[in-house]
């Protein structure tokens, strides 16, 4: 884990910039959110999220950087994934059916919510098994198994990016060739063209 | 060799420019990504080991929050889990598995496959045979354990940063050349052609990467 800094230093670096104002950094931090998008795009930052399941409630929302959700469990229990489509022929009124959850869904969700069908009758506990900053007791509560975008939290260069060294190294090339490849007076083509294939090592 | 003689060694090999690369700039954007890059190309350079005790009720674990054998936190020094053993093989003297009294290989799974074997995997507790990854950093045991059960996990490492001048990178003696000539080759990247193109040929060169097309 490295601090956002010194990405951004190592960035300059390559680019040979010197200009230290507050503007180019936040352009250079903008540009280095878009580059670690790229990786939250092909679901390069999973995560494990547990969430206080509340009794005859059916919808919950994650955070905003949820990118996909692949696994849903409840009550450490497998919940199947179910179309609204599959839902509609199963089930009448199935937005508004308590029992023993079995299925999620995203459908006409924003895409960091979930709901669960059947509607939990209980309500899990939210205290923690042992004091943990990670996990919670998973008896009667939900468990997603989710990829996100970190590149939310990623603002100031005083953050620290949660990554995988070999991602941030990855991400500097990225960053450092968007910004050669500009189309403005200080354009680079040959650097942008060396930090490509410097990609590549990276990706191989 | 620390990191005050790598330092030397690659600004001797980009002309002794020190105005143009500040030894900060040789540590941050060569030194640093160069032994990574070297782990990452081979990562048998850097197979580490780390013991963890799974609690029952907890039984998702974060390696990023496990204490590795010099006693600091991995963090994101793992790159990926090669191997999961039950007890703790960590030095020649292994501590078998109390419970069950084994030193045993756990074979890899993955949640889909579990999702799929049956649906209480979760809460399945018993003898403990396969390890599950979510990502590079979550895993987790099934069956799940009876009791506190310590296993020890078999990773690539990435080395860690070098950061004062008596630093040294963890790799073998042998290799610390190598991370000079490859952090020289990035270093170069930033004068562009022909420059740049020379330098990525360097890097390819003492990877050993030709074969592989990296170099074209």
């Amino acid at each position: 884990m490295t601090l956002l800094l010194e990405q951004v230093d190592r960035i300059r670096d390559i680019l040979q910039d010197t200009d230290t104002s507050a503007t180019n950094i936040s352009k250079i931090v903008t540009a280095h959110q878009e580059s670690l998008q790229y990786l939250a795009r092909k679901d390069q930052f999973p995560q494990i999220q547990w969430v206080n399941a509340i009794a005859l409630q059916g919808r919950y929302v994650l955070p905003d950087p949820v990118v996909t959700i692949s696994h849903v469990l409840y009550n450490e229990r497998v919940l199947r994934y179910a179309s609204e489509t599959m839902l509609d022929r199963k089930y009448h009124g199935w937005e508004d059916l308590p029992g023993e959850p079995k299925y999620w869904t995203t459908d006409n969700q924003s895409p960091n919510t979930i709901r669960i069908i059947p509607t939990p009758k209980r309500t899990g506990s939210a205290i923690p098994v042992v004091p943990s900053p990670l996990f919670q007791n998973m008896v009667d509560n939900i468990v997603v198994f989710h990829t996100e975008d970190v590149s939310s939290d990623m603002a100031d260069v005083s953050d620290t990016l949660p990554t995988l060294f070999d991602w941030d190294d990855l991400l500097v090339y990225k960053t450092a060739r968007m910004f050669a490849e500009r189309e403005t007076e200080t354009q680079n083509l040959p650097v942008a063209q060396l930090c490509g294939r410097l990609e590549t090592l990276w990706e191989r | 060799m620390t990191l005050g003689d790598l330092q030397n060694l690659v600004a001797l090999k980009l002309g002794e420019q020190s105005l143009f690369y500040p030894p900060e700039e040789i540590t941050r954007s060569g030194l640093n990504p160069a032994q990574r890059l070297l782990c990452l190309t081979y990562p048998r350079i850097l197979q580490q080991r780390a013991t963890i005790t799974v609690d029952p009720d907890l039984p998702i674990i974060d390696l990023r929050q496990v204490t590795g054998t010099d006693g600091v936190i991995l963090g994101s020094r793992i790159r990926s889990v090669r191997r999961v053993v039950m007890g703790n093989v960590l030095t020649d003297a292994p501590v078998h598995n109390a419970v069950t009294d084994e030193l045993f290989e756990l074979r890899g799974t993955s949640v889909a496959a579990l999702s799929k074997r049956a649906n209480d995997w979760m809460s399945q507790r018993g003898l403990i045979r396969h390890y599950w990854k979510w990502g590079t950093y979550w895993i987790g045991l099934y069956k799940r354990p009876i009791t506190a059960t310590t296993i020890t996990v078999i990773y690539d490492g990435v080395p860690a940063q070098l950061v004062f001048d008596g630093d040294e990178p963890q790799v073998q003696d042998v290799y610390h050349r190598v991370i000079a000539e490859i952090a020289t080759g990035l270093l170069l990247v930033k004068e562009g052609n022909p420059q740049g193109e020379r330098g990525l040929q360097r890097i390819a060169a003492v990877l050993a990467l030709q074969q592989q097309g990296v170099a074209a």
